[in-house]
């Protein structure tokens, strides 16, 4: 293969110059593989996150309260008037979704659109001597299950048992263990409203999320109705999008429309989404820092090579380069740099992550894993490279102008 | 003979806290197919003339005209552009690329000219140091030739593009006299069997006799 003339004298500087060349190399090619496994590994963790709560959750849940308080007549009539209001006393209202069918019957005719509706509330499970309380949603499971991956999460048992079991329920994994309790097994549930019945556990879930595995338990909403003293009320309404993007946008033309206030899994996950930017300014940071080590690196040799090689780049001035064709040679030289290290740095980021993927932890808390979360992306991949090739060119662009800056006749005089 | 080259006037003063006059007021020209030789005392401007003459320098007043073209006019990359095609250096020190072999020194002008396919290059390259009694070297690099072997390595490189005038600054400088011989004949061999034109450097007296016209500048004057 005939290499352009640049091309030529770049590579044969770069041979002549082996050992140089190669810590180069790995300099950067360990910039590039670590970056691969902390992206992995970060961006693992955050969209297996974010993957569990989209799917466990709905991607928008109108709750029954208001996110401000209602405008008093007095401000409605006279907007521009300075006014104190003292004493006010809340409304007293039954909990829960006033006129939710007419929100349901709307929400139904929006494309794509799929809703369900609970009643949320707390009660007391007791089992033996152990009680413990639980946030349980009260769902209708045909519906439920068009709206969260429901069945997904089960690991004993069916949701359709709620409808053929009575007084059946559903609890997570932690809140069976911490009762000492299992399938088939017969609890006494008390709600806060003071309802006691006797419930049956007909199924068992683990979504991972620790909160969610101690703290939740499902029942049919009829029965979770009675419980709670609530009767044709909900307490939610769930809504789960073909693209959960829109949640946002939808949320706030809900809650502007029927006022309850309509939370998006992006509000309701806020804070964790503050956490994965900071873990990402830390991620990049880190790289950043070792691929400006690496770009010295390359800085550094092509100094060297321009250092020794002033006299060779004299006489091709003298024999008709042109400037750019001397700052094409050192330029070459560091996107060869760039290029070689990235390639090399693809197969240590690959070793990286295949060992990341292969550790095993014992994770308890929030999340529970016993394995690091991996996102294999060629992404990862395509943008360490980028980032790589930038740092070495411009590490070579800064030698390289100088280099085609030299005077020949100075350098020829002075050897001369 | 027309002419090839004309120097008009020619001065090089280097500006410092002490301004050094290197050549003053220098005029004469050269004509196609002409060996000339220039001799003086160390210092006394032959080096800086050369330079000037090979556009690799500019002069601080006065100006060099190459086939009638005005030089002084033109931007760096045209220069270099010249020197590629019209001009030809040998240097006291070969000046050859340490990583490159024989025959891709002697390509260097050709490839960066590229006009000749590669196959043309290396044919013409290998020719050219044929005619040097290079054949058997021509995939040494540098450090495996003697100094000779290296300066005539060097020349045939000037020729590479068929310039019209070789300029060489004391290319005998650091040869013996069997080597310094052999290249003034290579020398003669261009102005006779390539039509181009010699502009040589030296002390040595005895070779400068050898060419068509000698020229002598003391403290940076013609003499």
């Amino acid at each position: 293969m005939i290499l352009p003339l640049a091309a030529r004298i770049a590579f044969r500087h770069l041979v002549y110059r082996k050992r140089q060349s190669l810590v180069s190399i790995l300099g950067v090619a360990l910039g590039v593989g670590f970056f691969i496994a902390l992206a992995a590994m970060m961006q693992g963790f955050q969209s297996y996150f974010l993957q569990t709560v989209v799917d466990v959750s709905p991607h928008i849940i109108i709750n029954d309260d208001y996110r401000a308080p209602l405008r008093q007549p007095a401000e409605v009539h006279y907007p521009a008037a300075i006014l104190t209001i003292h004493g006010l006393k809340p409304k007293e209202e039954r909990r829960g979704i006033r006129g939710y069918e007419a929100i349901t019957n709307y929400l139904h005719g929006l494309p794509g659109i799929q809703v369900s509706q609970a009643l949320e509330g707390q009660i007391f499970l007791t089992f033996g001597s152990t009680d413990r309380n639980a946030t349980v949603q009260g769902i209708v499971p045909a519906d439920e299950r068009r709206v969260i991956k429901l069945d997904d999460d089960l690991i004993a048992g069916s949701f359709d048992n709620l409808e053929t079991v009575p007084n059946g329920i559903i609890v997570g994994i932690g809140l069976a263990e911490r009762l000492g309790a299992g399938m088939g097994d017969r609890l006494t549930a008390v709600s806060t409203s003071g309802v006691i019945m006797q419930v049956k556990i007909v199924g068992l879930i683990e979504t991972g999320i620790t909160a969610i595995d101690r703290g939740r338990a499902y029942m049919l909403l009829k029965k979770v109705q009675v419980l709670q003293g609530l009767n044709n009320r909900v307490s939610r309404i769930n809504i789960r999008l073909p693209d959960p993007e829109r949640a946002q946008d939808l949320a706030s033309q809900l809650e502007q429309k029927f006022r309850y206030r309509a939370e998006s899994w992006q509000e309701a996950n806020a804070g964790i989404f503050g956490v994965f930017v900071v873990q990402n300014i830390v991620m990049y940071s880190t790289v950043t820092a070792i691929m400006i080590v690496a770009a010295f690196g390359i800085f550094n040799i092509i100094s060297t090579i321009i250092h020794e090689k002033v006299k060779d780049i004299a006489i091709l001035r003298s024999l008709g380069f042109y400037e750019k064709d001397i700052r094409a040679i050192f330029i070459l030289q560091g996107v060869a740099l760039g290029l070689l290290g990235a390639l090399l740095g693809w197969l240590v980021g690959y070793g990286l992550t295949s060992a990341l993927a292969a550790v095993r932890v014992n994770i308890k808390g929030e999340i529970k894993t016993d394995h690091l979360m991996i996102l294999w992306s060629f992404n990862h991949y395509l943008l360490a490279a980028l980032f790589s090739l930038a740092a070495a060119i411009v590490a070579a662009w800064i030698p390289a102008r100088k280099a085609a800056s030299v005077q020949p006749v100075e350098i020829i005089r002075g050897v001369s | 003979m027309s002419t090839l080259l004309e120097a008009r006037g020619l001065t090089r003063i280097i500006e410092g806290e002490v301004s050094t006059t290197l050549i003053e007021d220098i005029s004469f020209s050269i004509a196609s197919g002409e060996f000339v030789s220039v001799t003086g005392p160390s210092g006394g401007g032959k080096s800086s003339l050369l330079y000037l003459l090979g556009l690799i320098d500019r002069p601080t007043r006065g100006t060099v005209l190459i086939e009638g073209l005005d030089t002084g006019t033109l931007e760096s990359d045209a220069l270099a552009h010249l020197r590629l095609t019209t001009l030809g250096f040998v240097f006291q020190f070969h000046f050859l690329l340490e990583e490159f072999t024989a025959l891709d020194n002697v390509m260097l002008p050709m490839r960066k000219l590229g006009v000749l396919s590669n196959q043309a290059m290396i044919e013409r390259a290998s020719e050219l140091l044929a005619q040097f009694d290079l054949a058997p070297h021509i995939h040494k690099r540098p450090g495996q030739l003697s100094g000779g072997q290296r300066q005539r390595v060097a020349i045939a490189r000037a020729l590479a593009n068929q310039p019209k005038l070789i300029l060489a600054d004391e290319p005998t400088g650091n040869l013996d006299t069997r080597n310094a011989d052999s290249v003034f004949a290579a020398f003669r061999d261009i102005v006779n069997n390539f039509n181009a034109s010699v502009m040589v450097v030296t002390h040595d007296p005895d070779l400068a006799a050898r060419a068509d016209r000698h020229l002598k500048i003391i403290d940076g004057h013609l003499a």
